[in-house]
């Protein structure tokens, strides 16, 4: 039997995602494996205006063994403990959605339901009082977690803000060090094999000619392979996520960066807020059936911290994914992939969960089929599923200030969403689906948070008498702020560990 | 210089527990629990004629059993059901003029401003203060009937509860021999022995009927009163102590009262103390009586009924040490201080623990003797204090109290404090309780109470009684916990 | 149940009892307190252990506001540095050391151990040591194993007088004046007034001396007899100078063995106290006073300021209806910060013990019977230190070794060295972690340890113990350092306090 194996694999595209994938491709594929090889242009320009993530990113980090320290202070990173959002379920109204647990279940019973009796009651304060990432959250605090027995210091979640710029760069060296060629270029045509439609080759303006076995499409928003030269489709979402652009600009930091990233609903979209060591990203995501460029712009520059340090970047979009990520031999990653607004942060995680999944289902030259179908399936689950997340910060609102949320508000959304909704109002239960990417906490901070309120909750908590339940939430509540008195403030933390270079 | 790491080339070997009875059973037990791990190997000579034993005897355990039991790995509940055994949330006392009850474990409330029994002390004048024990949870639970053990969690109000156990003393000490041999304790039965002693004062060896000779690094003596190793060989002086405020314990059972009752009863009698503490199928019946006629009567009485019963003279007193050189004695082998509230496998098991905490090696280190003897002699006055506030106020206004009781007594009067000491064998709040039950009243109490009402205060109370009514309410009744397992 | 309660003296006694009394008292009593500003006050730079937090909070103090009315720092221990012998150093942290493994002390394991982990002394086993050691400060966290307490540097003038609004603010009446003369009943000989200097005359019921080394009610009026425990606390002068604040601010105070004495040194947020505490007869004053100048780690402020005194204390500290608090009922050397301790012992007692009926003689036996108690445990704890060592470059340490010392301490001593085992006590000051951070830390080496310590396999105990010590470490690096807690002006929500020393146990 001859060796199928692929010989060479061509990432089309730098920026975050190619270079996310040329790093891992080049930890995974060692020893010559084989080739790979990265075509990026410095005309094309990336989008990096502050970059904020999950935690999962910590699992993409430990496989490339990078040294998180290191990684902070190459991309001026800072820390971060979930997603404020201000102003989604009312004008006034603001909420944390944090990573990590939320109190301490009892009696196999999550803590949540025993909390939302007594909230129901009106004898518990909000949930964010037991959470211990909401309260270091909002005192400026940051560690990471450290092995203190049963407290909950001992599992901290945390996530990143970094330049994305720098990242990319930060993951060249790394990606280029072991092995990954760099071919400067810009791609003009694309050659299909005739017979079965695969991508033979690209040429670049230079006039040289690549082949490779399989092409990772990571040319952004365009789809320079997947749609532009193999006509997968896209599946558009603007009906459930009307905004279409974003206007970004990075600013003067105001203070010491806070560690979390913090979300502004506007009158036609929303805003965020990316801290990092040296200054602030900002950008205002809108739909521009509502809201003029001009306009939104000026939104943006009205809410921002400091000073703006670069004129403003516009950007346009259209929310959605691609009919196939895996199509013939071309996987497309990032925005080639699809795009949902970064209300979540979820972006580099997509990248990361397709670099996975493709690791997992890695092909040979014979480009098995059920094996490309499988990643579709996964692929597609997991955006659909965000998806679903990013809408019920739209459609779960009081909001009747402006056409747009008027629209948001009674909106027609996906039926899995519905379902999740009214189980959720009926007795406050949350099913995460399979392994969706939020799990039940998160879905009860941000249903929560936006202001929808259970009529019961879960009988099994009835268990306990009232004064135990209550009794205990006290304890528990002050165990979180004890705890969050042993952390150091988020600036003086990153200060001893990860200050970046002056 | 610091012994040599990898062995312990000093460490005790070979441990001889001598004695029958339940102070043998848990001396044996504990030992080869903690110390077999070691290497140390546990030998358990039951001497069959040693000393007649009780058979009908209820041992009345406080909540240092099921403490004890759990730490050496003996399953409660079957032993519950071997024994015929009830749990206990404290002990009722009843007299002609009032009735108060002694709660195991604490209220768990904090003070505020001051401990709780100062509220008590500034609203109430005299015995009404000891209504101070309603405010626990125990309390108000063994009153109605109910039962629940404590929860671990220090947020929920169950966790205040401590139970202590009823249970067939002639079973419990089956049971734990059994359990023994389960551990590799080695039990030797045998009829008589003789004690052989060395150049150091301590023992060489024992030597059975048989001829068969027995040799340990170290001895414990639980051979009950007769204390055949450290007063018998050993030839330690026994002190009898001014404070024999009874002279006679009898014992017999009574039927099974209905329903059970999760709780003792201690009643003053003429007599002396008369202690009911239930089993599943019987009552256990204990009367500590001061005079021979008053024995007599009572005698008389049973005889009458038909009723079989067993009296024990009691001689309190002390051995001059209770460890002397390789010979350690426990319980009454020691010292016999009466037994009213805490048995005397209570003390004899506190003691055997403060051994194994300051564990001697084969040099069996004098200084650790020493101090093992300081704190024992402590724990032994403690007892013969509870002694005297069993023997009621009157009683003792008349005798000359031991200076440091007379003394707590005293500041407790003048300020509703308790004196402070170290090695108590009671927490502060029951040590106060019982106090406060048996008769003693505070006349002072914390300042910072001078500016609050008294309404005020009653009124909490009734809240705290109210909440913990609520609490009680929806825990099981006893007979449910029971038929539960 | 109305009072009359007059406290003469003001300085951290005075105000403290004032304050204590204004907060705790009826409101029947009336308190006044008489102070005349030409008298001054001891007060410099202290070191405080973790009972003052309890104090605080009865008074209902916020700690913030202490923090920066007194200019106070945190801390977790003290560093004795040459005692023992010249290049022993220890840490005495206000915490236990490791917990106990099934039911027997740490330390026995540790010993046993220690041969094979020359690198890991008894304070890696604490997270207070391990925090102080890298000039860290944080709370314990809830839940972990390993509790400790913690206590304050603070400025004891300032401290004075924070309590001093506190008192009048909460209706103490304060007397500007020296007392001219005391007046004593006739009957019974008790203090009936005091007449000041101006002519004003103040009545009490109860009186209450915190007039300092002088005890001028206690001593001078009612003639209580000083007990001199010279003969086994040898200092009899100290020199405090005032230097700048450290830049690295340690969370905890260090006591540096000297040739005929020792050194404190006490960081606070606006300066650093340094004190050289030494024998008369060994060290004149210039030389004192040179040696400290040497010594101190950042640029001097001001003269320095000599402090003479006598170890000891008079027989009782209640005679009558006086009590003695603070410097006129006894004086030991600050070395394990216990000067407050004893002034806030003695308060909470009084308070106690307080004679509303009238009747003194209950008062006053209960109250002296305790504070000898907490006297006799803290002067054995502190002659434990000039006694147990191995110095021979001078006379002093040599003949503090030779001295003969208590027989309670004796005792203590004698059982550890035969088998490790540290004398158990409830009450009193100092429990088993403090005796075994002095004895291990100067260099007593116990004959032999408990043998089931012995039976664990080497291999294993040794990195059971790495891998605990590890932990702490990280745990301790987490933390933040207390020059940034102290930027942010502290803790943002105090910790309930206990009267321990080392914390008030678990979560």
């Amino acid at each position: 039997m001859t060796d199928q194996r692929i010989r060479k694999l061509l990432i089309v595209g730098g920026g975050t995602a190619g270079w996310m994938a040329a790093a891992a491709m080049a930890r995974v594929l060692k020893n010559q494996y084989c080739e790979i090889q990265l075509i990026e242009s410095d005309n094309i320009g990336t989008v990096g205006v502050g970059e904020a993530t999950i935690p999962q990113i910590q699992l993409f980090n430990q496989m490339l063994g990078l040294d998180e320290n290191e990684f902070l202070r190459k991309t001026h990173g800072t820390f971060k403990l979930g997603i404020q959002f201000v102003n989604w379920g009312h004008i006034g109204e603001k909420y944390l959605h944090a990573f990590g647990g939320v109190g301490k279940d009892m009696e196999g019973v999550s803590f949540y339901h025993y909390w939302l009796k007594m909230y129901q009651a009106g004898k518990a304060p909000d949930i964010d009082q037991y959470t211990l990432n909401c309260l270091a959250a909002e005192q400026g605090r940051f560690m990471r977690p450290v092995d203190a027995g049963n407290s909950p210091l001992s599992d901290i979640a945390y996530a990143f803000h970094f330049d994305a710029t720098l990242y990319a760069m930060f993951l060249r060296d790394y990606a280029t060090q072991r092995g990954v060629r760099r071919r400067e270029g810009k791609i003009v045509d694309v050659t299909l094999n005739p017979d079965s439609g695969f991508i033979d080759s690209v040429s670049l303006d230079d006039g040289d000619t690549i082949d490779a076995d399989l092409f990772i499409d990571c040319s952004g928003f365009r789809g320079l392979l997947i749609e532009q030269a193999l006509n997968t489709g896209y599946e558009d979402w603007t009906h459930w996520l009307p905004c279409d652009r974003a206007v970004a600009v990075p600013c003067a930091k105001a203070g010491d960066p806070v560690p979390y990233t913090r979300s502004t609903a506007h009158k036609a979209g929303w805003q965020w807020r990316i801290p990092l060591q040296h200054r602030t990203g900002n950008g205002h995501v809108y739909s521009s059936q509502y809201i003029s460029d001009d306009e939104a712009t000026a939104v943006l520059l009205d809410n921002i911290d400091g000073e703006p340090l670069a004129e403003p970047k516009l950007l346009s979009f259209t929310t959605g994914k691609r009919k196939r990520f895996w199509n013939k031999n071309c996987v497309a990653l990032g925005l080639a992939g699809g795009f949902m607004e970064p209300l979540e942060s979820t972006s580099i995680h997509l990248v990361q969960s397709g670099i996975a999944k493709l690791m997992s289902l890695f092909p040979n030259r014979h480009f098995d089929r059920e094996d490309i179908d499988e990643y579709n399936r996964q692929v597609n689950f997991e955006y659909d599923r965000i998806r679903d997340f990013l809408i019920a910060h739209y459609c779960i609102t009081r909001r009747d200030d402006s056409p747009f949320w008027n629209y948001c508000r009674t909106m027609d959304i996906p039926k899995t969403l519905t379902q999740k909704i009214e189980q959720f109002k009926k007795n406050g239960r949350i099913f995460r689906t399979n392994e969706e990417l939020f799990n039940d906490l998160s879905w009860l901070e941000v249903m929560h948070g936006q202001g929808l309120r259970p009529r019961g909750y879960h009988p099994i908590v009835d268990t306990l008498s009232p004064q135990d339940i209550a009794q205990r939430l006290e304890g528990i509540r002050q165990v979180i702020q004890r705890s969050v008195e042993y952390m150091p403030m988020h600036q003086a933390f990153i200060d001893e560990h990860c200050k970046m270079d002056a | 210089m610091v012994v040599a790491v990898d062995s312990a080339p000093n460490a005790l070997r070979q441990l001889v527990v001598v004695g029958r009875g339940l102070i043998g059973a848990t001396a044996a037990i504990t030992l080869a629990k903690f110390l077999a791990p070691s290497g140390c190997k546990v030998t358990w000579l039951i001497p069959q004629a040693l000393h007649e034993c009780d058979d009908q005897d209820v041992e009345m355990a406080d909540p240092a059993l099921s403490r004890w039991l759990a730490m050496v790995g003996c399953p409660e509940r079957e032993l519950i059901d071997a024994c015929h055994g009830l749990y206990s949330l404290g002990v009722e006392y009843q007299s002609e003029t009032d009735d108060f009850f002694f709660p195991y474990g604490t209220h768990g409330i904090t003070p505020s401003p001051a401990p709780l029994e100062h509220e008590f002390f500034k609203c109430f004048n005299g015995a009404e203060q000891a209504s101070f024990t309603q405010c626990f949870l125990a309390t108000r639970a063994a009153k109605k009937g109910r039962f629940d053990f404590p929860v671990d969690d220090p947020r929920s109000v169950k966790s205040t509860l401590r139970y202590g156990l009823h249970l067939d003393r002639a079973a419990l000490v089956d049971y734990l021999q059994k359990f023994a041999g389960s551990l590799a304790v080695q039990c030797v039965s045998c009829d008589t022995l003789q004690v052989e002693g060395n150049e150091k004062e301590g023992i060489a060896s024992l030597v059975l009927e048989d001829g068969t000779r027995i040799a340990g690094d170290f001895y414990v003596d639980a051979t009950g009163a007769r204390a055949q190793l450290l007063r018998e060989a050993l030839a330690t002086p026994f002190r009898v102590g001014s404070d024999s405020l009874w002279r006679y314990r009898l014992s017999y059972r009574e039927p099974q009262s209905s329903p059970w009752r999760p709780y003792a009863r201690m009643t003053r009698e003429r007599y002396g103390w008369r202690r009911e503490a239930g089993l599943q199928n019987a009552t256990g019946v204990t009367a500590w009586l001061q005079s021979p006629s008053e024995l007599n009567a009572l005698e008389q009485q049973l005889k009458e009924c038909g009723t079989r019963y067993w009296v024990q003279p009691l001689e309190t007193g002390r051995c001059s040490q209770a460890w002397r050189s390789n010979c350690l004695a426990l319980g009454q082998a020691a010292a016999q201080p009466g037994e009213l509230l805490l048995s005397e496998w209570f003390w004899a098991s506190h003691c055997l623990l403060l051994w194994l905490e300051l564990l001697p090696d084969r040099a069996n280190q004098p200084r650790i003797r020493a101090e093992y003897n300081r704190r024992w002699e402590t724990a032994y006055e403690r007892l013969i204090e509870l002694h005297w506030l069993h023997a009621g106020r009157a009683e003792c206004d008349k005798a000359e109290l031991p200076e440091a009781l007379q003394w707590r007594l005293n500041v407790l009067r003048s300020f509703g404090r308790l004196w402070r000491r170290d090695d108590e064998l009671m927490t502060d709040e029951s040590w106060v309780a019982l106090a406060l039950g048996l008769g003693w009243h505070a006349e002072g109490y914390d300042p910072t109470l001078a500016d609050i009402g008294v309404e005020p205060l009653m009124d909490k109370h009734r809240k705290i009684l109210q909440a913990l009514d609520k609490v009680a309410e929806k825990m099981p009744s006893l007979s449910a916990v029971i038929k539960r397992h | 149940m109305s009072q009359r309660v007059v406290i003469v003296g003001g300085g951290t006694a005075g105000w403290m009892s004032a304050a204590a009394f204004a907060r705790l008292l009826p409101s029947s009593c009336s308190i006044t307190l008489v102070e005349s500003e030409q008298i001054g006050t001891v007060g410099v730079g202290e070191a405080t252990i973790p009972h003052i937090r309890y104090f605080n909070q009865l008074l209902g103090i916020e700690e913030r506001e202490f923090l920066a009315a007194t200019q106070a720092t945190y801390k977790l221990a003290i560093e004795f540095v040459g005692w023992g012998d010249r290049s022993s150093r220890y840490l005495h942290p206000f915490s236990a050391f490791g917990s106990d493994i099934e039911g027997v002390d740490f330390h026995h394991y540790w010993l046993a151990a220690k041969e094979r982990l020359p690198h890991l002394n008894l304070d890696a086993f604490s997270l207070a040591s391990q925090l102080a050691t890298s000039d860290r400060f944080a709370p314990p966290p809830p839940y972990a194993d390993l509790g400790y307490g913690y206590a304050y540097h603070l400025d004891a003038s300032r401290y004075a007088l924070f309590l001093r609004r506190y008192a009048e603010q909460r209706g103490v009446a304060r007397c500007e004046g020296k007392v001219e003369r005391v007046e004593q009943a006739h009957d019974d000989g008790r203090i009936t007034a005091v007449t000041l200097e101006s002519g004003a005359r103040l009545e009490g019921d109860l009186f209450i001396d915190c007039s300092g080394f002088r005890s001028l009610l206690l001593g001078k009026t009612l003639g209580v007899t000083f007990e001199s425990w010279r003969h086994w606390l040898p200092c009899d002068r100290a020199v405090a100078m005032a230097s700048d604040p450290l830049d690295h601010l340690p969370s905890y105070t260090r006591s540096t063995a000297t040739l005929s004495g020792w050194q404190w040194r006490i960081p606070l947020q606006h300066r650093t106290g340094n004190g050289q505490v030494y024998a008369s007869d060994c060290v004149s004053d210039d030389e004192a006073s040179y040696q400290l100048a040497q010594a101190l780690n950042s640029q001097s402020l001001g003269e320095p300021n000599f402090i003479r005194f006598e170890a000891g204390r008079r027989a009782h500290s209640w005679e009558k209806n006086c009590v003695a608090v603070g410097l006129s009922s006894g004086f030991l050397e600050p070395l394990e910060s216990t000067s407050i301790y004893l002034i806030q012992m003695a308060i909470i007692k009084c308070i106690e013990f307080f004679p509303f009926a009238g009747d003194f003689t209950m008062s006053r036996k209960a109250f002296n019977r305790w504070m000898e108690l907490e006297y006799d445990r803290v002067r054995d704890f502190l002659i434990l230190h000039y006694h147990l060592n191995r110095r021979k470059d001078s006379e002093f340490w040599r003949s503090c070794a030779a001295m003969s010392i208590p027989d309670s301490l004796r005792e203590k001593i004698a059982l550890f060295r035969e088998s490790a085992i540290i004398q158990h006590y409830d009450h009193g000051l100092f429990a088993q972690p403090s005796w075994l951070a002095v004895y291990l830390g100067q260099g007593l080496r116990p004959d032999s340890v408990d043998s089931r310590a012995l039976a664990y396999s080497p291999s294993v105990m040794v990195s059971s113990l790495e891998s605990m010590a590890a932990r702490l470490r990280h745990l301790a690096k987490a933390a933040p350092l207390h020059r940034e807690v102290m930027g942010r002006g502290g803790l943002a929500r105090e910790l309930p306090a206990a009267m321990s020393l080392y914390g008030g146990g678990r979560g």
